[in-house]
């Protein structure tokens, strides 16, 4: 029987985690993650949960026990934030390698300096050319199935891959929600016991993370983005097949809300496109014809999805809640580098929203919409990212454009 | 020749590579009088290669990388880096 509750985001995480039954779970506290496993090791204390609970004094070695756990052939569980999640970022590149499917919380939260526990999705963001699968959820109630699917798609024969559930630390980590718990038994028969083709074992031994040069290091690289492309249809089928189970449909890689029509579209990720969602609600009122993609899957990244969605429309406006130095947001390069090649394409803008939890409110939306549908009837932008609600007064430069 | 999904491969690789051809110019040379048995050189040496053999500590010049750690830590003076002709 689906168990009704409200309870907070971390809570329902750690009740997804308990349901997939990892055999390890390591993690190091950090803010605004802590909630997570902290339930989770009440569970295993109160003898409600299996899972082998390392301790360990750092985000790296927390890192470093679930890839061996899981090329040990055991499932395997972490979650992290911020500077713990870019401490974890060479271990992931060594386990995406390796093809160890675990699973990780990132709990988004800015990055230092200047030091601030507040969210900003740059800390996940920063590791999407590592080889992990990222999804980005909107609700606790997302992050919770989303999370069950999770382990799924990482151990999944065709994909292989560890998994990152990416969540805006405090706003839904803290948040208290409904959410719809599943039975043991459904989730089951969802999520299958993990049964690697090859693991670690004293009598057979491998070698994993072996030496390779320029022969097969090129291949090796391409097998695992070749792994993510593949990626996108399994996820589809995958998706499909937890909708038919539990009833709870996710629309894929991407959502598409009041696409038809639309002459601005909206595109981000994470929990303040609910936001945005309310505003193009507002903006459609008063027929403003606005509407939104968000991005539930930013790797492998689902330009097919957003292109099909963005086909009619005069400009695709990219709020990034991360910044690439030098460059601009990451998801408006992707987009761009995703348009460029074609004969006939949205105009692509690029907002900066929301730094260390800046609010991001409908306001912020009416304004980024309004400013869009300006730049586009100008002919094209002046600049290559807006930083929204930016105080060029107080920067010590004295401002820049 | 295929490449397994993770570049997995069987066990025991890291026998085959002697790394100790890496050492240029320097190996270390114990001196059997003055060694106290201490293992501080076993202890420090960054590749494993002061193996016990015969009773007494010896350098694997199979794994040493002529780094002359080992000399800097004994505390008997008892190891010498020596040039050594490739």
């Amino acid at each position: 029987m689906d168990e009704v509750r409200v309870v907070e985001g971390s809570q329902a995480i750690a009740r997804a985690v308990k349901l997939c039954q990892p055999d390890v779970i390591s993690a190091y506290p950090i803010s605004p993650q802590t909630h997570i496993v902290e339930n989770l090791a009440q569970m295993a204390a109160d003898g409600e949960l299996k899972s082998e609970m390392i301790l360990v004094e750092s985000e790296f070695s927390a890192a470093s026990a679930v890839t061996g756990a899981s090329a040990a052939g055991g499932r395997a569980y972490t979650a992290s934030s911020s500077q713990g999640l870019l401490l974890m970022t060479e271990v992931i590149y060594n386990a995406a390698g390796m093809r160890l499917p675990f699973v990780i919380t990132g709990v988004n939260r800015s990055v230092s300096a200047p030091i601030s526990i507040q969210i900003d999705q740059q800390d996940s963001v920063s590791l999407r050319d590592s080889g992990i699968i990222q999804f980005y959820a909107e609700s606790s109630r997302e992050a919770y199935d989303m999370h069950l699917m999770a382990f799924r798609i990482a151990e999944d024969p065709e994909i292989l891959l560890p998994v990152m559930v990416c969540i805006d630390g405090w706003i839904l980590t803290h948040n208290y929600e409904q959410v719809v718990f599943l039975d043991q038994e459904t989730v089951d028969r969802f999520l299958p016991p993990f049964k690697p083709q090859q693991f670690l074992d004293i009598a057979r031994p491998l070698t994993y993370g072996s030496h390779a040069e320029d022969d097969v290091l090129m291949e090796m690289k391409y097998s695992i983005h070749d792994a993510m492309i593949r990626a996108k249809g399994r996820i589809k089928e995958i998706i499909d097949e937890y909708a038919q189970l539990t009833g709870r449909y996710y629309s894929g890689l991407t959502e598409a809300y009041r696409t038809e029509g639309a002459e601005v579209i909206l595109l981000g990720m994470g929990s303040m496109m609910g936001t945005a969602k309310d505003a193009v609600d507002e903006m459609r009122e008063k027929g403003i014809p606005v509407g939104l993609i968000r991005v539930l899957c930013y790797r492998p990244f689902p330009y097919e999805d957003i292109l099909a969605g963005a086909r009619g429309a005069k400009v695709v406006s990219v709020m990034d809640n991360n910044f690439s130095m030098g460059s601009e947001g990451a998801m408006g390069m992707d987009l761009k580098a995703k348009f460029c090649n074609l004969e006939d394409h949205p105009l692509v803008l690029n907002f900066i929203t929301g730094l260390a939890g800046r609010e991001v409110g409908k306001e912020t939306i009416w304004q980024i919409v309004d400013r869009s549908r300006v730049i586009e009837s100008m002919g094209r932008p002046e600049l290559e990212s807006y930083w929204v609600d930016l105080n060029k007064e107080i920067l010590p430069s004295g401002g820049v454009p | 020749m295929k490449v397994s999904i993770g570049a997995v491969v069987e066990g025991g690789t890291s026998v085959n590579y002697r790394t100790g051809n890496w050492r240029e110019g320097q190996k270390p040379v114990i001196d059997l009088e003055k060694c106290k048995q201490c293992g501080v050189c076993e202890l420090y040496c960054p590749d494993s290669a002061v193996v016990v053999k015969n009773d007494h500590y010896m350098i694997d010049l199979d794994y040493c990388k002529g780094c002359g750690i080992c000399e800097y830590e004994c505390p008997a003076d008892a190891i010498r880096m020596v040039e050594e002709e490739k």
